[in-house]
């Protein structure tokens, strides 16, 4: 095996001399863990922290790379004692996300602090991102349960557990490069575009020719489809005619005229007392590319009334800055700015290709890999978060939808530590075997060589062509070759 | 009559090491009976009940040193600290000592031994667990190449095989007497003052004399398609210029491996390495080799990448032939293709110059940290397991060997290839060295 240097140079390698213990795959990342043992008599306690952080390589007999990875945790044996330091709990940029203190019975408001940073820290290990939450605190209790944690955490950490007997070894625990993916956390919202603080007013529409017309304008930062819009909407009376809204193109800040697509809602569905949220569904979505301006103009499909109409909830307090409110008024035929100013309560929702998401959340998420290959799946979900998530786990729940038919995603690392993502072959279309003494063989019936594995790949069974191809997801190396399906 | 010590190769007179049994057996002791014990894996645990006599002054020094003798080679087992102790044994009038690494010793008293001792008398076990054979001392093995026979003083290579060009040395069976695979110590010199040694492959193909060395490298001119070009840079005068533009997996060339070369590798692994007349510059470069039999591909390998710049490209394990097949009436026709990938329909040119099958009887790899300068050298040590760097004679550590030796076979020849790449990450095929090789007889029984 090879350990290089923290900047992925070739360096001198630790005098102790290591086997390897486990090795596991999966195909949520490729190269999953691996354990290195090596005789620890002669370290000292602390002596191989350099280690960590570094990337490892381990080869098989014939030199060719089998598992990648980095070394997080180094565990000296010290007699009857082990101990471990580990990034694993380290963490070097911190944040508090909390609910104020609150009245007996009420909710307190969700914030959040800034991040507080170690700098010197991620110098030496790059960033690792922890979100702590917590329940009833001020700002200031905020940023100090920040500061201790930064504090307490900023470094490697150290844990000492006692054993029945002596052990004298040292063990290296690596894992793949995947896992630095859990270092950082993202927040995608492209997904959704709204505007949903309490109502301060509320807006006719459909009176009279005044308010003929509402239109709020929005601009997406990441090219979207939009699926739904909401807005808050009563009836006054009993319209027969359906409110409608469309999607339509800017003209010089106002709208233009030319839908892109439009939906109806019927009167039926639309209550008469408060103001709840009434869901407008595209079907085809509408597609924006990033950054182009357009107008959610809402009208109705009748003709105005003063006895049957709607209302809609707006914010007078403009909490919005990402648009503007406007109202067609037919009397002066023009777009005007409504008095006083206000924005519309919208909730726009948007969906985009996982396989695009993942590339923008690699991107957002990523310190260490180089480069991500995907490709689009055909499979659509609304990138957006409410709380931040680690990569990782925003990769995985991607990768978990699968592609449009229905197949699995594979995601490895590979060698040049880039995050490739391919769909699940069909099973039958080019099946890898495994014969009675446990060998395993590719697709045309060449042995594999050691440690090479049949990860995300069917494997049949040589004599037992009764039985079905199982798909391999985990493999375990522990002297032998374990695949689970 | 056997004689019985135990030691150190870095002291290695014949005063220097504690004589148990023979004639150099330490005053005091007068009696050492050994029996190698039966082991099937690479260690094994014996006894040597030693029997002491004389005063008590004498007996004591015997113990101290011992014990000193003990302490040093468990200390260099469990902290490398000092140097590797070993039990030397002379079974027979030849002369020849024979070596085997102490891993671990102790010494116990035998029963009553408190009433013996009172009587000028003891019993001791030296208790050992040791490496499972012995190794003689170092013999100078000659070399050879196609011009030159029984080299000992270096025998020179270039980076490349052609007429009048060696990559590789052969060592002949009948220079080399063991009864296991023989440790060796190859010492490589560079003797290039324009290209700094980075890094270094050697493989070697072991066959005794039912068999002979299959053909290792394949020119690219002799492969199918492209444009040859003479260039005196070029492995054997020329290398074939591809040209080609299609989007994805293009089936490059192909060359055809003859039924006698085939035949030859009974299933050995090789790593081939491809060689390029020039760099490119291209980015996304993928390569993937497969072999192909009346028509149907039997074996795809993985795909690697062609890093622009990089002189070089490295493939993973080909076995020869490829399949599943008993052997006993030889391969049908297999070609060896190469795939490259490339993104958009731009065209693209490859100088490709060489594809060598690394043999990978014994294989090594050296990855350079501090590339050698012109007369620099690199040791690698198979009864030590150690690879390192020389440099005007003082050690330093230069390259990480990812394994680390190489062992000849006994009753085989060994055809030892190399191929260089320079501090540029080039492998021109000018870049040269000398070497020269040492072994060690190994055997398990005495």
């Amino acid at each position: 095996m090879v350990f290089l240097d923290r900047d992925f140079a070739r360096t001198s390698q630790p005098e102790v001399e290591f086997t390897v213990e486990t090795m596991r795959w999966t195909i949520e990342g490729g190269a999953e863990t691996a354990v290195l043992r090596g005789d620890g008599r002669r370290v000292a306690v602390g002596e191989l922290d350099g280690l960590l952080r570094c990337p490892v390589e381990i080869y098989n007999g014939l030199d060719e790379m089998v598992w990648w990875g980095f070394v997080s945790t180094v565990q000296y044996g010290a007699g009857k004692r082990r101990v471990s330091v580990s990034l694993e709990e380290m963490a070097n940029r911190i944040m508090v996300r909390y609910t104020m203190l609150a009245p007996a019975g009420q909710m307190g408001e969700i914030c959040q602090t800034g991040w507080a940073d170690d700098l010197v820290s991620q110098a030496v290990y790059g960033v690792k991102e922890l979100i702590l939450e917590r329940d009833g605190l001020d700002e200031q209790s905020a940023e100090q349960v920040r500061d201790m944690a930064l504090a307490e955490r900023s470094k490697p950490q150290v844990t000492v557990k006692h054993l029945g007997e002596d052990d004298f070894g040292v063990r290296l625990v690596c894992a793949g490069w995947m896992d630095s993916l859990k270092w950082k956390y993202v927040q995608p919202t492209a997904g959704m575009i709204a505007n949903s603080p309490s109502q301060v007013g509320v807006q006719w529409l459909g009176y009279n020719y005044a308010d003929l017309w509402l239109a709020q304008s929005i601009t997406p930062m990441e090219d979207i489809a939009i699926q739904m819009v909401e807005v808050r909407l009563r009836k006054e009376g009993t319209p027969t005619d359906s409110a409608r809204i469309q999607v339509q193109t800017d003209n010089a800040g106002k709208p233009s005229g030319t839908s892109l697509g439009q939906v109806l809602v019927s009167p039926s569905i639309i209550d008469s007392e408060g103001y709840p949220w009434v869901k407008f569904e595209f079907d085809p979505a509408v597609e924006i590319a990033q950054g182009v301006k357009v107008w959610l103009v809402l009208g109705r499909s009748g003709s105005p009334s003063t006895v049957n109409f709607y209302l809609v909830g707006v914010d007078e307090s403009m909490a919005f800055a990402g648009g503007e409110f406007r109202v067609y008024n037919h009397v002066v035929t023009n777009w005007v700015k409504r008095s006083p100013d206000c924005d519309l309560l919208f909730r726009v929702t948007a969906t985009q290709d996982t396989g695009v998401q993942m590339e923008t959340a690699f991107a957002d998420g990523n310190q260490f890999l180089d480069g991500v290959v995907v490709e689009e799946t055909g499979v659509e979900s609304v990138p957006y978060l409410a709380r931040p998530m680690t990569c990782y786990d925003y990769l995985n729940r991607l990768l978990g939808m699968g592609i449009i038919s229905g197949r699995k995603l594979i995601a490895e690392v590979d060698w040049e530590r880039r995050l490739v993502v391919r769909e699940q072959e069909e099973e039958g279309q080019n099946d890898f075997y495994v014969d009675e003494d446990g060998l395993f063989y590719d697709h045309l019936n060449n042995r594999m060589e050691e440690g090479m594995v049949p990860l995300g790949r069917w494997v049949r069974v040589k004599g037992l062509v009764e039985m079905p191809a199982n798909f391999v997801e985990k493999v375990e190396w522990d002297g032998q070759l374990k695949a689970q399906s | 009559m056997i004689n019985l010590a135990i030691g150190d190769l870095y002291h290695n007179p014949d005063y220097a090491w504690m004589g148990l049994k023979g004639s150099s057996a330490m005053s005091g002791i007068v009696g050492a009976n050994y029996e190698s014990a039966i082991a099937f894996g690479n260690e094994v645990d014996e006894e040597i009940l030693l029997t002491l006599k004389g005063t008590h002054a004498q007996m004591d020094t015997v113990i101290q040193a011992l014990e000193q003798k003990i302490m040093l080679a468990n200390r260099y087992s469990e902290d490398r600290i000092g140097y590797p102790h070993y039990l030397r044994v002379m079974a027979d009038q030849s002369g020849v000592f024979l070596y085997s690494r102490i891993l671990n010793a102790s010494l116990m008293p035998s029963k009553k031994s408190i009433t013996y001792y009172a009587g000028g008398s003891l019993g001791m076990v030296l208790k050992i667990r040791r490496k499972n054979c012995f190794d003689s001392d170092e013999v100078v093995l000659p070399i050879s190449g196609s011009g030159m026979g029984d080299v000992t003083t270096g025998l020179p290579l270039v980076n490349h095989d052609d007429s009048g060009h060696d990559h590789g040395f052969y060592a002949y069976q009948d220079d080399v007497e063991t009864e296991l695979p023989a440790p060796l110590r190859l010492e490589i010199t560079n003797t290039d003052a324009s290209n700094t040694l980075k890094d270094l492959i050697i493989g070697s193909f072991q066959y005794d004399v039912l068999s002979t060395k299959p053909k290792l490298v394949y020119e690219a001119e002799t492969g199918s398609g492209g444009t040859t070009v003479s260039s005196s840079d070029a492995s054997n005068g020329s290398y074939q210029r591809h040209t080609w533009s299609a989007e994805g997996w293009t089936d490059l060339t192909y060359w055809s491996m003859s039924l006698s070369d085939l035949a030859k590798y009974q299933g050995r692994a090789v790593r081939p390495v491809l060689r390029l007349a020039n760099v490119h510059a291209y980015d996304g470069l993928m390569m993937k080799l497969s072999m192909v039999s009346n028509g149907v591909t039997i074996w795809m390998g993985n795909e690697v990448p062609a890093v622009a710049g990089d002189g070089f490209v490295e493939f993973g394990v080909l076995r020869i032939p490829a399949g599943e097949t008993l052997g006993t009436n030889g391969p049908y026709t297999q070609d060896l293709h190469l795939h490259v990938y490339k993104e958009g329909t731009s065209s693209v040119t490859l100088d490709l110059d060489d594809l060598i099958l690394m043999p990978t009887d014994s294989y090594t790899k050296h990855l350079g940290l501090v590339p050698l300068s012109q007369n620099n050298k690199l040791i690698d040590d198979a009864f030590y397991g150690v690879s390192y760097g020389e440099q005007a004679d003082y050690e330093m550590s230069t390259h990480i060997a990812l394994n680390k030796g190489h062992f000849l076979m006994p009753k085989h020849n060994g055809y030892f290839v190399v191929f260089m790449v320079n501090g540029s990450d080039m492998a021109r095929i000018s870049q040269s060295i000398s070497v020269k090789a040492w072994y060690r007889q190994r055997r398990r029984i005495l």
